[in-house]
């Protein structure tokens, strides 16, 4: 049974999963050692979504991500993909593919070669080996100079592209990510997000709220081993059971009485209250009035020590239901 | 207080060095040659029949240690159990008359006291941890999560090792794997309680020379034995460099 | 699975012989020409030993003579890994390998050379012996110093320490572990000590090494010799299991 430590919303499992599509984790505990890492988990994923693990580090994402992919064993619980059980059968027998936080690429191959490795694994014919190869070296767009060339020689968005590439050839059931925009300059981050949509079940963790609300159909907030939180990006971004979450998601205001309010609600009036900081960010600025934060427009935002007035429209109030930290 | 330190080194070296220089020597005693320098005794050894067979056999059962250095240290290498890590050293540590009185009986029983085979196996003992060692350090430069992305591609434990795990460590098992040879090669000890007139390998040539009669023909053969192991070393130390480059 | 090669070698090599040697150690001697008469238990050879004149010799100079070679290789090699330790860090490993070769080489090259430099007797037999030892002290050592954390050396270069005060206040202190590790190992290998006595050493100097290396390949006395290597054993046990040290050294 679903078991979050609050109350919340649909975590996505109501104790029955489909059997024949998608993945289904079902009460899965792992320790290690003395260390409760993950507890009593439980996540359904519709085949053909996208959804995005958000959390801080050594909330145990990445220990999900490994035990789904078999490398490690759970102590309780079990694994179905797509009608079935993974839980004890061996990682290379998974068909899952995965992209690493940072490649994990074969030093010692070329670009072909490490996208080639997993058709190799298949015995597939040379001739399909290669065909497939190029063909999905063209859909991630990897110039035909760097497909000879050795991870060390490619660029950081090129060795994502491989990754991607070598992940999936392979046609898998699932698509495992684990913080794959992590490495990435800015520009080439929101370049490469949309590339991650391939289609296919595909699981994303990471620590990024932006990743998180760009990509994901469904978003599952973990801390400490339990899911605490799961919906759609907007639900959790405006609704967020309690602070913690909220903060994971971006910028908050946290009002005596549990109360959030998104900065971007707060709005400026005249008034007598001094503005003691402002945070220019390009296109908005971050306005610290009263101990309370204001998201405005750059070109409007006023300066410090300017007295205004804060507006906080009863629509714009969120009673976190959970606790009140 | 620096310079004394070399001096030092070099009081170390000096037998060696002695040896190498008397082997030129023109006449019959074993003297360093201060007039005449002389190719004579290194002629000598690889004209002499018997002489070249032990450097053949030497050469031989090294080869064939190193081999059962290898395949016993880098599966050991690649399992690593806790009580392998203590006792690996074992071979070299053990004083090595110790060792030699033990294998003398020990491959007598199993038939194989006095020849090459039995040579190679015992001295292939010697070579173990040092393929080990370097096997296990080479390993520990391999990111884990290029062999769990193996195995998620669908690579058997096998196949991990086969396509990934030994084409980034081969540099590695093999500076060992030239050390072992470097050891099994002027191994003396071992020889000496092991070898039989079937199976003389160099320092079992020697060592009767050496206790009994003082040629400069041994120290011709002290001298090759000497340039084989620097050879091996510099293998050695050649492919280790290769061991951060990888990754 | 993986590891029952190596498993099976050190079976072979380490356990089997020691098992072996026990019980070869209980055979009755061959008569004439034969080894040991297969099948038989006694144990008769150790007693023989124990009524041995020249044993009680034996063993006493063994001792002797490992305490002296350790004491000597000691004061070469502690002296000597020091300087290593101090050397820049490219000329270290140089050092290291000039050390280590002759152990590398060919020994009985390093033996031929000592034979015509230095002459036989006790003197040559210590010195051929320190000569084998050193190498082994040094790598050691260094290894040991090198756990020294660096930045307490130039912590008390900060605080105005002479190169005196420095090796006297915190080198010395903090390598005396390794020195007792390092010291306990040689005297191991001095116990056992083999080529030097035997290439060196004239009748007064015969080890127990020496003692069975002859009973086993030149009497063939086999029982004989395996009682003596199992009493060699024993010897070279007491040091390794008076000082409960763990092997931190490397």
């Amino acid at each position: 049974m679903p078991n979050t430590g609050t109350t919340s919303p649909n975590t996505g499992n109501d104790g029955y999963y489909d059997r024949d599509e998608g993945l289904a984790i079902q009460d899965v505990t792992f320790r290690y050692g003395t260390n409760i890492v993950l507890q009593n988990l439980c996540l359904s994923i519709t085949p053909g979504t996208f959804t995005v693990l958000l959390g801080s580090s050594g909330c145990g994402k990445t220990t999900l991500l490994r035990l789904i992919a078999g490398h490690l064993q759970p102590q309780h619980g079990s694994i179905h993909l797509a009608g079935r059980d993974l839980t004890h059968l061996p990682a290379e027998q998974r068909n899952i593919g995965m992209v690493y936080q940072n490649y994990a690429l074969f030093p010692h191959l070329d670009a072909r070669a490490n996208v080639a490795f997993g058709l190799e694994m298949r015995r597939l014919p040379r001739s399909e080996i290669t065909s497939r190869v190029e063909a999905i070296l063209d859909r991630v767009g990897l110039p035909a100079e760097a497909r000879g060339r050795k991870p060390e020689a490619l660029s950081g968005g090129q060795q994502q592209r491989v990754a991607l590439a070598r992940a999936l050839v392979i046609e898998p059931d699932l698509l495992l990510l684990d913080e794959p925009l992590a490495h990435l300059d800015r520009q080439l981050r929101e370049q490469m997000r949309q590339e991650l949509r391939t289609g296919i079940t595909t699981l994303m963790v990471t620590h990024d709220p932006d990743d998180a609300l760009a990509l994901a159909d469904q978003v599952g907030v973990m801390e400490a081993g339990r899911l605490v939180q799961w919906g759609a990006p907007r639900e959790v971004y405006e609704r967020p059971i309690h602070a913690r979450v909220a903060r994971l998601l971006g910028a908050v205001n946290l009002l005596p009485g549990g109360v959030l309010v998104r900065p971007e609600r707060v709005r400026l009036v005249p008034g007598d209250q001094p503005v003691t900081q402002v945070q220019y960010r390009g296109s908005r600025a971050l306005v610290q009035v009263a101990g309370i934060l204001a998201e405005v427009d750059a070109s409007t935002a006023p300066q410090v020590g300017q007295r205004v007035g804060l507006d906080i429209p009863e629509a714009a109030c969120w009673h976190m239901p959970g606790e009140q930290e | 207080m620096r310079g004394s330190g070399w001096l030092v080194v070099l009081g170390l070296l000096l037998p060696l060095l002695w040896a190498v220089w008397v082997s030129f020597a023109a006449g019959e005693i074993a003297r360093p040659p201060l007039e005449e320098w002389s190719l004579r005794w290194h002629v000598h050894l690889w004209m002499d029949a018997r002489w070249r067979t032990a450097l053949a056999n030497s050469a031989l059962v090294a080869t064939g240690a190193m081999a059962v250095a290898l395949f016993t240290g880098v599966p050991a290498a690649l399992a690593r159990p806790r009580w392998l890590d203590r006792l690996i050293l074992l071979p070299l540590a053990v004083p090595p008359v110790v060792l030699g009185v033990g294998l003398l009986p020990t491959l007598h029983t199993i038939g194989l006291h006095g020849t090459l085979l039995g040579l190679m196996l015992a001295q292939g003992f010697l070579g173990m941890p040092l393929v080990y060692l370097a096997t296990r350090a080479a390993l520990a430069a391999v990111p884990v999560e290029l062999l769990e992305a193996a195995r998620g591609l669908g690579a058997t434990p096998w196949h991990v090792w086969w396509r990934v795990t030994w084409p980034l460590t081969a540099r590695g098992s093999g500076s060992g794997a030239a050390l072992a040879f470097v050891v099994a090669f002027n191994d003396f000890f071992v020889a000496l309680f092991v070898a039989g007139p079937d199976a003389e390998t160099l320092p079992v040539l020697i060592w009767p020379a050496l206790r009994y009669s003082l040629s400069p023909l041994v120290a011709s053969a002290s001298v090759w034995a000497l340039a084989l192991a620097c050879c091996g070393l510099w293998a050695s130390s050649w492919l280790w460099q290769g061991i951060g480059k990888s990754t | 699975m993986r590891t029952f090669p190596a498993w099976l070698m050190l079976t072979l090599f380490s356990l089997g012989p020691l098992a072996l040697l026990l019980r070869i150690s209980m055979y009755k001697p061959g008569q004439g020409r034969g080894f040991y008469m297969p099948g038989t238990w006694t144990v008769q050879n150790y007693i023989d030993l124990a009524r041995d004149a020249v044993l009680p010799g034996i063993l006493g100079f063994t001792l002797g003579a490992a305490l002296g070679m350790t004491l000597l290789t000691m004061v070469v090699a502690y002296p000597l890994a020091l300087w290593v330790h101090n050397l820049p860090t490219r000329q270290r490993p140089v050092a290291l390998g000039l050390i280590v070769l002759p152990k590398l080489c060919n020994v009985l090259a390093v033996l031929f050379g000592l034979r015509l430099l230095i002459p036989r007797g006790l003197l040559g037999v210590l010195i051929a012996e320190v000569y084998l030892l050193v190498p082994y002290a040094v790598v050691l050592l260094v290894a040991w110093l090198k756990r020294i954390d660096l930045a307490l050396h130039e912590a008390a270069r900060g605080l105005g320490a002479s190169p005196w005060q420095i090796f006297w206040r915190v080198t010395w202190p903090l390598s005396r572990p390794g020195l007792m590790a390092a010291t306990q190992l040689t005297l191991v290998w001095a116990l056992a000590a083999l080529l030097g006595p035997l290439l060196f050493g004239d009748a007064e100097q015969t080890t127990l090494a020496v003692e069975v290396q002859r009973q086993a390949t030149e009497y063939h006395r086999w029982p004989r010799a395996a009682a003596l290597a199992v009493l060699l054993l024993a010897v070279i046990a007491v040091p390794i299991l008076l000082v409960p040290r763990g092997r931190e050294a490397t």
